[in-house]
This record gives C-alpha cells, sequence and structure tokens, in this order.
C-alpha cells in the first residue's frame, strides 16, 4: 500500500437548511483497500459521496480524491474514478449497446472486454432498452460502465440496493474480482453487511451524520461484544457503563452489548453480583445492528404489550 | 462532444417536431388568415383591406404570434434539456465524465441550437421561400424584411439560454428559479418597441451575453451562487434584478389600478359647422357627447329645445381638407418609419381594378394583381420603371401614410415628390404634374378632399402659402401660412356656405406639450377671393388631468437610478433641460430603504467591507428591486452558537466570525472505534 490515502477528507461538513448531514469528517481511504461505508438511512452517506464526487458542495471543510482537490476535479482524475450512483439511472431510451458506445467515446482506457463481460455475467441483451431493464439487470449495466474504463479508484453508492440475491451475488462477485488487482481501491457504501463481510477489509460508520468508526473489519468485530448475565431474580438497574451500546432485559437474564469490553467495564458489570458472566462473539451484522441501534437499556418489542394484557 | 451532441438530439428531438409541426401550423394559419380578406373583398363583400396582412414577413399579427411561439419553444427545449437530468444520479451520470463542464454545457448549447433551428428556424426558412416565389405574396418583398424574423429567431435562442438558467439554477424559493427568464421578457418587449434593427441586435447581443455568463457560471457550480466566479455573480444579480423590475412593474400596475381615483376619460375638441360657427365638443367617458358655443352655451336643437345630438350636428359639418406638415418628407434621404411595421417597406396606396398599388420606400408605385398575386406595374415621376431600375425622382410618402388599408371607394390619385404634385393615373402608368412650388418653396403636405367623388380639389402647403387648387393646376385659394410651421403643423381648410373659407391651424402636438399646452387653436375666416375676414384664437380646451399622485407613489417602487435615467434620456431626446421635481427626491427614499436593509442583513450574515459596498451600492441603483434581487441570489446559511463566544456564527467558515474559535469536533459518547491515522478527534463526553 501507498502512503497517500486516495480519498482524504479534513472536517469536510454539510448542511442542509438548518439541519447538519454530515458533521466534521475526517476519513482516510488507504490505497488498495476494500472501504466499504455503513450507516442508516439518512445517516449522510450518499451526500458524503456526493461531495467527494465534487457534485455536491460542502458547506465547509475540504478534501481529496486521488490527491486532487474535491471542489476541482479535473477530467484527467475523473478518468481514473469509477462511480456507480445509488439509483443507476441511466438514459432510459438507450439500447445497452448505444449507452456502452457512449460512455466508451469518453475514456481513452475504455475495455469492451469487461463491458461485455460484465453485462454477458448479468445476462443482458445488447439490442434491450435501459428502460426494459430489471433493477438488477441495471444495476449489472451501471457497474458494467463504471468497471469498463478500468478506473484506479471505484465509488459505489449502495450499488446492492433493491437487487434481488442472484443479482447481489453477482454484484458481489465482480467486487471481488476486481479486488485483484492490489494498487485498485474501492470505496463503497452499503445496507448488506453480509456482502460487506465478504469484500471489504476497512469499514466507516456514520452515526446521525457523525463518524463512530474507522477501522479494519477485525477490530470492529472485536470491539464490540455481547455479555450475557444471568440472575436469580430480576435482573438490577444497570448502573453506567462504559462503552455501553444495548442492554435487553429477561426475567432473570441481562443481555448487555458494548464497545471495548475492558477490565473496568467487566468490574461494573461484576457490582451487579450476577449468577454467571458470559462473554460471546458477535457476527457483523449483529455488532452492526447494535452499534447503530438506540443506545441504552431496552426490553424486546412485544414485552410491554404481553405485560399489558 | 460527438456523443454529448447525438444524445441530446435524441433525447429532444421528439420536442423539436412537434415544435416543427405547431409552428408551422401557426405560420400556414397567419398567412392564410392575412390574406383571407382579399379574397372576401374579390368575392364582393367588404371594401377595405389591411396592408398588413399581405406580406407575411412584416405582418405585426405574424410577428407576435411567431415571437411567442419562439420564445415558448426556446425556453421550453432549453428548460427540458437540463431537466433530463433532473434525478442527481443521472446528472451525476452526465457530469462524471472526463470532460469540462464548460465542454457538456457547450454541447448542451449546440444541440439545442440545431434542435431549435428544427423547430423554428426550418418553418421560419420556409415561409421565406413561400414569400419570395413570386405569384404566392401580392406585396412587394425585399431582403431587410426578413431581419424581424431573423431578430425573433435570436430571441428564441435567448429564451432557450434562459430557459436552462431556469432547469439549472438552485434557488432560495422555489418560485425564484423563473427569474432567469427575465432578461429574454425584457428583451421581447424592447424587440416589438425600437425602430432600428440595429438596436433590437445590440440588445440581443448584450442580454444574449449577459445569459451566457449566468447560466456557464451556474452550470459549474451546479446552480449554486456563493461558489460561482465574480462575473458569474455579478450576471446572475443583473439577471435577476430584470425580473424584479417586471414583478415590480406588475405589482405598480395593479396598485395603480386598485388605488387611482381617476374620473373617466372625456376630451374636447373645436368643430366648424357650414355656416362657420365654431363649436366645442366633449365626448367619452361613456356620456352623451356635449356640445357647446364658444360662449359655454349648449346647441340646443331649435325643434325639440333639447341640446343636439353628436349625430346630428355632424351633419352640419362642411367638406374639410386635412394635412400634417412636415418638410422632411421633401428629402429623399429621410429615414422615414421604424423597421418593425410593414410601413417602414411600403405603403398601400390605392386598388384598382383588382391590383393593388404600394408606394415602396425607394420612392416608386408598385402594382400586384390581387387574382394572380403577381408584380402588374411599377411606376415612377417619371414614368413606368424597369425593376431594379434607380429612380431620377422618387415619390414622396403618400399623405395617408398613416392609414394601413386598401379602399375600394375614394381612390387617391395625388402624390408628390419634392416640390411637385403629380396626378397618378395607374392605369395607363402616368404621373402628370399639376402643382410645383416656386421659389425653392417646398411641399410640406396635402390632401385631396375627402370625398373624391365630387370634388377635384387639392390642399396643398407649402412654407409660404396654403393653396386648394385643382387637379388642372387652377388656384382656388391662396393665404398665408401664418401662424406657420414648427408651431402650427396641422392645417384644415373648410369650405363653408357661399364659397366662403375658413381655415384651422392646429399646433404641434409635441411642442405644445412642452411649452405646457399654451399654444391655442387659431382660425382664419377668408372669402372666396382669400381676403382675410376675420382671425380668431380660440380659448385652451380643458386637459384631462390623471391622478399622479397615486400613480406617483406606486412609481417609488422603481429606484431613482432607472427614473432618473429615464427622465434624463427623454429629455435629452426632446431637447429640454431636465427639472427635478419634488418625487425624483422622494424616490430616493425606497433606495435608501434597500440600501439600510441590505446592509443590515449583510451585516448578519458578516459580509466582508467589499461585499456589503456592493450589494450597497447594487440597492442603491436598482432600489427595491434590486433588494428582492439581493435575497434571491444570495443563499443564506445556518447559523449557530459558537461553542467559545457564545455568540451565533454562520456554518460556512472555518472559523468563528467573532472570536476565531473554530468548530467544536462532534461529541464524542465512548462507542468510538479508531484505528486508521487520519481519524476524526471527538470531544470526550
Amino acid at each position: 500500500m501507498s502512503e497517500t490515502p486516495v480519498i482524504q477528507t479534513r472536517g469536510l461538513t454539510r448542511y442542509y437548511g438548518r439541519k447538519a448531514v454530515v458533521q466534521d469528517l475526517n476519513l482516510e481511504v488507504p490505497r488498495g483497500s476494500v472501504f466499504a461505508f455503513l450507516g442508516r438511512n439518512g445517516s449522510g452517506k450518499t451526500t458524503t459521496i456526493r461531495m467527494l464526487m465534487g457534485l455536491l458542495a460542502p458547506t465547509r471543510g475540504g478534501g481529496s480524491l486521488l490527491g486532487c482537490d474535491i471542489r476541482a476535479l479535473t477530467p484527467a482524475v475523473r478518468a481514473r474514478i469509477g462511480y456507480l450512483t445509488e439509483e443507476h439511472q441511466l438514459y432510459g431510451w438507450m439500447k445497452v449497446k448505444e449507452i456502452g458506445e457512449f460512455q466508451s467515446a469518453f475514456y481513452p482506457r475504455w475495455r469492451a472486454k469487461i463491458f461485455n463481460g460484465v453485462i454477458g455475467h448479468f445476462g443482458l441483451r445488447p439490442e434491450a432498452r435501459v428502460k426494459e431493464l430489471s433493477r438488477g439487470q441495471r444495476a449489472g449495466l451501471a457497474l458494467a460502465l463504471t468497471l469498463a474504463p478500468d478506473p484506479e479508484l471505484l465509488i459505489l453508492d449502495d450499488p446492492a440496493l433493491g437487487l434481488d440475491p442472484v443479482a447481489r451475488r453477482s454484484l458481489v462477485e465482480s467486487m471481488i474480482y476486481l479486488t485483484r488487482r492490489s494498487d485498485r481501491t474501492i470505496f463503497f457504501s452499503s445496507h448488506d453487511l453480509g456482502d460487506v463481510e465478504r469484500v471489504a477489509d476497512q469499514i466507516a460508520v456514520l452515526d446521525y451524520s457523525v463518524l463512530r468508526v474507522s477501522c479494519s473489519l477485525e477490530t470492529f468485530r472485536g470491539s464490540v461484544q455481547e455479555v450475557l448475565l444471568r440472575f436469580a431474580g430480576v435482573p438490577p438497574t444497570l448502573p453506567p457503563v462504559p462503552g455501553l451500546l444495548q442492554a435487553f432485559r429477561t426475567k432473570h437474564e441481562l443481555r448487555v452489548t458494548c464497545v471495548h469490553y475492558t477490565p473496568e467495564t467487566e468490574q461494573a458489570l461484576r457490582k451487579l453480583e450476577p449468577l454467571s458472566l458470559e462473554l460471546s462473539p458477535l457476527g457483523l451484522e449483529d455488532a452492526f445492528i447494535s452499534y447503530l441501534g438506540e443506545r441504552g437499556e431496552k426490553s424486546f418489542i412485544l414485552a410491554d404489550t404481553e405485560v399489558a394484557s | 462532444m460527438k456523443q454529448l451532441l447525438k444524445k441530446e438530439w435524441r433525447e429532444q428531438f421528439k420536442v423539436a417536431l412537434i415544435g416543427l409541426v405547431i409552428f408551422t401550423i401557426v405560420l400556414i394559419t397567419a398567412v392564410r388568415t392575412g390574406l383571407s380578406p382579399l379574397r372576401t373583398l374579390f368575392q364582393g363583400y367588404g371594401n377595405t383591406i389591411a396592408a398588413a396582412g399581405l406580406q407575411p414577413l412584416v405582418s405585426s399579427s405574424l410577428l407576435v404570434q411567431s415571437a411567442f411561439f419562439c420564445a415558448l419553444f426556446g425556453g421550453l427545449l432549453g428548460w427540458l434539456q437540463i431537466q433530463a437530468e433532473r434525478h442527481p444520479d443521472l446528472r451525476a451520470f452526465l457530469l462524471h465524465r472526463p470532460m469540462e463542464r464548460t465542454t457538456i454545457l457547450w454541447s448542451k448549447l449546440l444541440a439545442g441550437l440545431g434542435l431549435y433551428a428544427v423547430g423554428a428556424g426550418l418553418p421560419m426558412a420556409g415561409l421565406v421561400i413561400y414569400v419570395i416565389i413570386p405569384g404566392h405574396v401580392p406585396a412587394p418583398f425585399e431582403w431587410a424584411m426578413v431581419l424581424p424574423l431573423v431578430n425573433i429567431f435570436l430571441l428564441g435562442l435567448l429564451f432557450l439560454v434562459a430557459g436552462m438558467l431556469t432547469g439549472a439554477r438552485q434557488a432560495r424559493w422555489y418560485g425564484s428559479r423563473i427569474f432567469g427568464l427575465g432578461p429574454a421578457v425584457l428583451t421581447a418587449c424592447l424587440m416589438f418597441s425600437v425602430h432600428e434593427n440595429w438596436h433590437a441586435l445590440v440588445s440581443l447581443a448584450l442580454v444574449g451575453a449577459l445569459l451566457m455568463v449566468t447560466l456557464w457560471s451556474s452550470f459549474q457550480t451546479g446552480g449554486t451562487y456563493s461558489n460561482q466566479c465574480r462575473s458569474g455573480k455579478v450576471a446572475l444579480s443583473l439577471t435577476c434584478v430584470a425580473t424584479a423590475y417586471i414583478l415590480s412593474g406588475l405589482v405598480i400596475a395593479v396598485l395603480d389600478s386598485l388605488l387611482s381615483t381617476n374620473p373617466p376619460y372625456r376630451y374636447s375638441n373645436y368643430q366648424i359647422t357650414k355656416d362657420g360657427q365654431v363649436y366645442q365638443v366633449t365626448q367619452g367617458g361613456g356620456v352623451p357627447a356635449e356640445i357647446t358655443d364658444l360662449n359655454g352655451r349648449l346647441l340646443l336643437d331649435k325643434s325639440t329645445g333639447k341640446p343636439v345630438k353628436l349625430a346630428d350636428f355632424n351633419r352640419r359639418y362642411p367638406v374639410v381638407f386635412s394635412t400634417g406638415v412636415n418638410f422632411k418628407h421633401s428629402d429623399p434621404n429621410a429615414e422615414y418609419y421604424g423597421l418593425n411595421r410593414n410601413i417602414s417597406y411600403f405603403i398601400p396606396w390605392r386598388m384598382s381594378d383588382k391590383v393593388l398599388w404600394y408606394w415602396t420606400r425607394d420612392g416608386r408605385l408598385v402594382g400586384f394583381d390581387g387574382i394572380t398575386r403577381l408584380q402588374v406595374g411599377s411606376l415612377g415621376p417619371d414614368g413606368p420603371v424597369v425593376a431594379g431600375a434607380a429612380l431620377q425622382r422618387r415619390f414622396d410618402p403618400p399623405e395617408t401614410y398613416y392609414y394601413n388599408y386598401f379602399e375600394t371607394f375614394n381612390p387617391p390619385r395625388v402624390l408628390a415628390s419634392g416640390n411637385t404634385l403629380y396626378l397618378v393615373d395607374v392605369d395607363h402608368q402616368t404621373a402628370t404634374p399639376f402643382f410645383t412650388a416656386t421659389n425653392q418653396d417646398g411641399i410640406g403636405g396635402f390632401s385631396v378632399n375627402n370625398n373624391a367623388l365630387v370634388s377635384e380639389e387639392v390642399l396643398v402647403v407649402t412654407r409660404e402659402a396654403i393653396h386648394l387648387i385643382d387637379t388642372k393646376g387652377r388656384t382656388l385659394l391662396s393665404v398665408p401660412y401664418e401662424p406657420a410651421v414648427p408651431a402650427y403643423s396641422q392645417i384644415s381648410v373648410y369650405e363653408l356656405a357661399g364659397t366662403n373659407y375658413a381655415v384651422e391651424f392646429l399646433p404641434d402636438y409635441q411642442l405644445n406639450i412642452k411649452l405646457g399646452g399654451k399654444l391655442p387653436d387659431q382660425i382664419a375666416w377668408v372669402d372666396k377671393n382669400g381676403g382675410l375676414t376675420r382671425r380668431e384664437k380660440l380659448p385652451l380646451l380643458p386637459e384631462y388631468n390623471s391622478d399622479d399622485f397615486v400613480n406617483n407613489c406606486c412609481l417609488l417602487i422603481v429606484s431613482p437610478a432607472p427614473r432618473l435615467g429615464g427622465e434624463l434620456v427623454s429629455a435629452h431626446h426632446d431637447h429640454e433641460k431636465y427639472h427635478f421635481d419634488k418625487w425624483d427626491g422622494l424616490s430616493f427614499i425606497p433606495a435608501i430603504f434597500s440600501v439600510l436593509v441590505g446592509w443590515v442583513w449583510g451585516r448578519r450574515y458578516h459580509f466582508t467591507g467589499r461585499e456589503q459596498a456592493a450589494w450597497a451600492g447594487f440597492n442603491f441603483v436598482f432600489g427595491i428591486p434590486g433588494l428582492l434581487a439581493f435575497f434571491c441570489v444570495q443563499e443564506w446559511p445556518a447559523r449557530e452558537t459558537c461553542p467559545h463566544c457564545r455568540k451565533q456564527r454562520l456554518v460556512d467558515r472555518e472559523q468563528c466570525e467573532h472570536c476565531g474559535g473554530e468548530f467544536a469536533p462532534p461529541v464524542r459518547n465512548g462507542t468510538e472505534i479508531f484505528e486508521s491515522a487520519g481519524a476524526v478527534e471527538t470531544t470526550p463526553a
């Protein structure tokens, strides 16, 4: 990996009216990494990507892509970046073949082989009109158009959004194929944690417009842990626990999820005098849901209803 | 770029085709409507025909319809070109390619030009081809007549750019997106009021340049104002202020109509009857006319004792000859009329045996057969003229130049050329001189009697005298032209009972306005030998007084700069000294108000000194419309409390404007996981 980050932001901030949708984002994406950009709906992922692509002006702060200021991306730099938008919007009246020809005219390094390979992989007929394609096929076409210029940096905004499992598998396979080139960087946002787990080596998480996580996948997984506390009677009230994400209460159990499980955390939990205390590992999806869920103690959704009835 | 051009063509070609069909129908309908009265007339219905419709290229109704179409089509096409990529992702697909945004914009503009040429240019070209092929249009043609149509074509291009700007511009208020259209609308209004073609071209070029800079700059920044270059900001501000002025004009018109307390419009004039008596006739305002003598007594019907009605009074009118006097008409090189009306090129003169005779601006009569629509004759003062041959002498414009109709009754027969009057026989294509002014005198105006079937007399006015002559050149009456031009430039001769005459001298309208309406109408009564029997200056007629107070109050919305500028230009044009009045002074109040509001608002948003000064100047010059533009173009970022000094600070600055402190990083909640070197450092909770 090279020392210079491919994507770098410094205090990147964007307001819509009085609402900050991205706050003070400082991010570095190393060359050659597959970087997953995660967060709940409306957390600011797409806004961040649009700012990175120079399509939306930041309210303050800035950044660079391949060493070029995001406010003034040159055509030469743009030629090195493949950008796949969230909804795979393309010109509906064009045929698959036509849109390939259209796009190829702008890129000197256009690889027809890649284009044909990807559309073949998604089962697209060159004579089909874009508006007649299914969502998955359109995503495949958009991916083919993004990959064929052989870009150095790929920015994919939720590429699997709305795709069926087969189309999503094809997309992930394409991404895995791309990672074979060591100097290629992939920066993608996604809600599908299974895909993230398969391809990403670095993740960043936006939580309500603020960056809370930027680390390797392993570090994230290792940092979020679940502790099961068993009690003889009703579990006592939780004291302040450092790094607490969520706590679920049942009749005799307290299930606590927290970040950075340290001796201090364990000490705080042991003060509750549980019968037993078990640490259990979490899958990425569970870790992520815990991380981005509401903070604090919870009961199960219908528990209150049952009590009331 | 070729691919982008192709894409734009494919996307909007249907729109261009629909435009082509609609505009072709509009033009065909307008041409047929203009020519249809001719057919009706030859079938024996009616007795007049408007000449304006006979040559479609200068038909004002066709030009207005074309202008409306081109403006709508151009604006819609431009807007659609941008709207095609209204979805942010599709816009990203267009913009994210190894190409400058300027090139992308040029592609859109060039494609738009081509599509517009298909939708609007082809029908126009078809119309011109139709007109220049002999046998289609029974009216003179010269290439200069195509210029108004060319201007309208260019006007549509202006709307194309304005439409693109409307689509491309982000706006704080949704309605203010249309502010890009204002300069194009103003230019459209201007084009139909200027008299010289180059005036229209200059305004098109200037406004075109303004809109191009605005569009280019807005397209570069995705439609936002704050990131634009200085020239883009200036252009956008000027664009918006033009629209703000249109809106202000509408507000003024509405306020004026709602608040005005103007009395009904009534006007008065003097009328001489066959017995030589002078009466004042007051009419209008939806009430019956009032006829009084010079002492103010109502004229009563002797049989009924009731006031005489206007219809009955009209029967007392004598035979009258009237003419305006203007010696410039004798100058063959004079520019007579503006270019936007057919009378710039030709004037309908006489219809004879289904042949339409026009006076053309090169000073000849040209005849067109109303049935075959082919040219059948060309006549100058020296007789028939071969097509294309230069004239030794030219006919001056006919005395009926203001009357744009052919009539089957009372066909004119007299034309002037320099200091000579000719009796023109179009059937035999001869021109016979029957009066020549002597002693270097010229002909300022002449008039054939308004009922030529009963009279062969002609009123002719030279610098020295007013003559009534017959077409054989015999003088029936000759009186000195006193009072003379330029003060009195409207002459009427009334044939009274007993072969007496009354000569009425009316003051020059423009000159009289300048003199405050002080010049009285004068009447001289003369006997059949030309001897003056009486001369009288008539009392000044009452003037209609409108409620200027409400109008002036409404006009205060307009800032002093355009107001004073307009008055200075008007004064210069009329060779008058400009007088600064109290309303001019009061017009500074809204300008100062605008400056103050802009200044306070600028302070709130921490404008730099230079920005404050620039906006203050802008608001002072353009007043309340300027203030409206100021609010529309600027983006107003949110404000937050500074954690250091607790004052309100703008969110788009890196440091607090008050204390210089930076924004605090987001508050830490203890769940952060950072590993990479550049990750965020948040404040501990």
